[in-house]
């Protein structure tokens, strides 16, 4: 059951807006606060407005650490809605604040930002991010560069154009979410970013890594929990796999499934893909790269 | 030289960074920032240097710290100057600067971790040593159509098990920003640099240092020695030509006569020990290694990639023996005086053992 309220944000000003999209599950507000405040403090020209939107993927228990939190950063004017529900993963928790803003913004064009909670933004990140996507007609995906350890794949040193685009501090302009109908429900975790970047290759736009946009995410301080990582990262390989018709790698995902998932898990993972939506239009699409594993391009190194 | 000790006690558990700038290297300077405000140890003091003149550049600097400021961090200029490249005594105007009982240093275009100095300090306060360092990458960097550093590939160039001060006489492994130093301690309270050196100033003071006081490892890489492909980093300025080339190679050479001589100078007779450990460890490895490529010397061929893998690591491991051997000549001590050294030990060990 999905538990929305209206956030306290005022007038939605500003030519260029930018929701910033954050997405907790049991999220310590330690590990929360230099992500917003590092948000709170962008430098933004007038034209750019930022505001924020929380979906809550643990039925709302981070809601009242969050409230005050936001008051200490002077944040709770900015937030425009604030979701809570099951923990129904990355893509659909976005797909829900982006509807839910949708509705706030009625027929305005604006910039879905997906935030990742232990991200620390540069503080000119944001601008730069509007300013490329700008350049580019907001056509297209654009992902802030990761710091100080960059994400391997790469991207082209002219044009900045890349083979997919990490979710992890990724701009969607709304026209393109809504065209592209948003990350697929099929996705509960991992792999749901390439997803919507190979159908936005599909759909004629291109993905982008801004280079001046820098964002701090040290992946390898995580805490990890390595067998529920493992088994939803095989999921989720399956189902790109299969979505995007390359029958190998799927098969390989699925026998590697088949030793780490119990039983009626590995059932309904069958099933899915028995009943898959296959993107016929993906078939002979040489971006779809299933060569080079989860990287899904050639790494830089 | 500059004397730093006896003046005003360092404030406990701060941090200073030190970190060197000149003009046109704003940029590169903004990523050393942004990691200092990511990192994880707190509190810490950042000190830039800047030697250049006043004007554009420097007010840009001025600007970018500012923005620095604005975001909570601590952050202070010290002007140098001068034309000529001063980068030692930037070093000791920087020390001067610092308030903090810990002091690290980090060069405008490299990067850190989060962890980096928290590791750092932690290996410290462990150890009771002096001074610690870390692991570093090196990252191959090009510069991209809007300036910006892409990255096209890390390598561990620096990268050892643990420290030896046999591989540091021999060549330095320890990037200025790895480095951690406590204030606190006598020997970290005395860390200079030359200030007759442009090159190398840091190896030099390592190795004073290190003469006097074996740092602790953290073997986490938490830090990035950035290398532009393009060879600007070659100096600090970025301004290397043909004339500059000619102007510098002259005190290159004499700084690396200065390393010859602080080697000289130092009384490595302590690590005398150190000598022999390294050269049983670096022999006790081959052994081992032997045995391995042996044992799998006889199994079929599907184990051929494993057995040669072995083979090229007992030889790097056989090539590392002769640089133990060429540390000892550097040394002043001869083998033949080492074997009869051991070979009294055991014979003292026996009569202990006897006399038991």
């Amino acid at each position: 059951m999905l538990s929305l309220e209206a956030g306290s944000a005022g007038a939605i000003l500003g030519r260029h807006v930018v929701v910033a999209s954050v997405v907790l599950y049991r999220t310590p507000m330690e590990l929360l606060r230099p992500c917003l405040q590092s948000l709170a403090r962008q430098h933004l020209s007038g034209d750019v407005r930022l505001y924020l939107a929380f979906m809550d993927n643990d039925g709302g228990s981070s809601l009242a650490g969050l409230d005050g939190l936001l008051e200490d950063l002077g944040l709770t004017g900015k937030v425009l809605v604030r979701l809570s529900g099951e923990n129904v993963g990355f893509g659909r928790a976005h797909n829900a604040l982006f509807k839910a803003c949708g509705s706030l913004m009625g027929d305005r064009a604006w910039l879905h930002l997906c935030v990742n909670p232990d991200s620390v933004y540069h503080h000119r990140a944001v601008g730069a991010m509007v300013d490329f996507a700008a350049s580019r007609d907001f056509r297209g995906l654009f992902e802030a560069r990761q710091f100080p350890r960059e994400h391997p794949k790469p991207y082209d040193e002219q044009d900045f154009r890349t083979p997919w685009c990490s979710g992890c501090a990724l701009m969607v302009p709304s026209a393109v979410y809504d065209s592209l109908g948003g990350f697929s429900d099929d996705f509960f975790m991992y792999c749901e970013d390439v997803d919507l970047s190979w159908r936005a290759r599909l759909a004629g736009l291109d993905c982008y890594v801004v280079p001046a946009a820098i964002v701090h995410h040290d992946v390898t301080r995580k805490e990890r929990d390595d067998a529920f990582e493992r088994k939803h990262l095989l999921i989720s390989g399956y189902k790109i796999a299969r979505r995007f018709g390359n029958a190998e790698f799927g098969q390989v995902m699925l026998d590697t499934a088949g030793q780490v998932l119990q039983p009626d898990e590995m059932r309904r993972l069958e099933r899915w893909g028995r009943e898959a939506k296959v993107l016929p239009e993906a078939a002979g699409q040489d971006f779809a790269d299933f060569a080079h594993g989860f990287h899904f391009s050639k790494g830089r190194w | 030289m500059i004397a730093l000790t006896g003046s005003i006690l360092p404030v406990p558990g701060l941090l200073s960074v030190v970190i060197r700038s000149i003009p046109g290297r704003t940029a590169y300077l903004d990523a050393a920032l942004f990691s200092l405000q990511c990192q994880d140890y707190k509190p810490f003091e950042v000190l830039v240097v800047y030697q250049g003149p006043s004007g554009a550049s420097q007010d840009q600097l001025t600007g970018l710290l500012d923005e620095y400021r604005a975001v909570g961090m601590e952050v202070r200029m010290v002007v140098n100057p001068a034309s000529e490249d001063q980068r030692s005594r930037n070093l000791n105007l920087g020390l001067m600067a610092a308030s903090g009982q810990y002091v690290a240093f980090l060069d405008d275009d490299d990067v850190v971790y989060a962890r980096h100095y928290v590791n750092l300090v932690e290996a410290i306060r462990k150890s009771g040593c002096a001074w610690s360092y870390a692991n570093t990458y090196q990252a191959n960097m090009r510069v991209a159509a809007d300036g910006s550093l892409y990255v096209a590939s890390y390598s561990q160039p620096f990268e050892k098990p643990a420290y030896s001060f046999i591989d540091h006489y021999l060549a330095n492994f320890i990037p200025i920003h790895s480095f951690c130093v406590d204030r606190a301690t006598e020997v970290g309270a005395a860390l200079t640099f030359d200030e007759s050196m442009i090159r190398a100033e840091d190896y030099d003071a390592l190795l004073r240092l290190a003469s006097q006081s074996k740092p602790a490892f953290s073997p986490e890489f938490t830090c990035e020695y950035r290398i532009r492909l393009d060879g600007s980093n070659t100096v600090l300025d970025g301004t290397l030509d043909v004339g500059d080339l000619r102007i510098k190679s002259r005190p290159w050479e004499e700084a690396q006569h200065q390393i010859e001589r602080t080697r000289q100078r130092l009384d490595l007779a302590i690590w005398n020990q150190d000598i022999f450990a390294e050269i049983a460890r670096l022999r006790g490895e081959v052994h081992r290694l032997t045995l391995l490529v042996n044992d799998y010397g006889g199994v079929q061929s599907e184990s051929k990639p494993l057995r040669y893998r072995l083979s090229d690591k007992v030889n790097s491991v056989l090539k590392r023996l002769p640089l133990a051997h060429k540390g000892m000549r550097r040394l002043g001590i001869r083998m033949d005086r080492v074997l009869e050294s051991l070979r009294r030990q055991v014979i003292a060990r026996r009569h202990r053992s006897a006399g038991a």
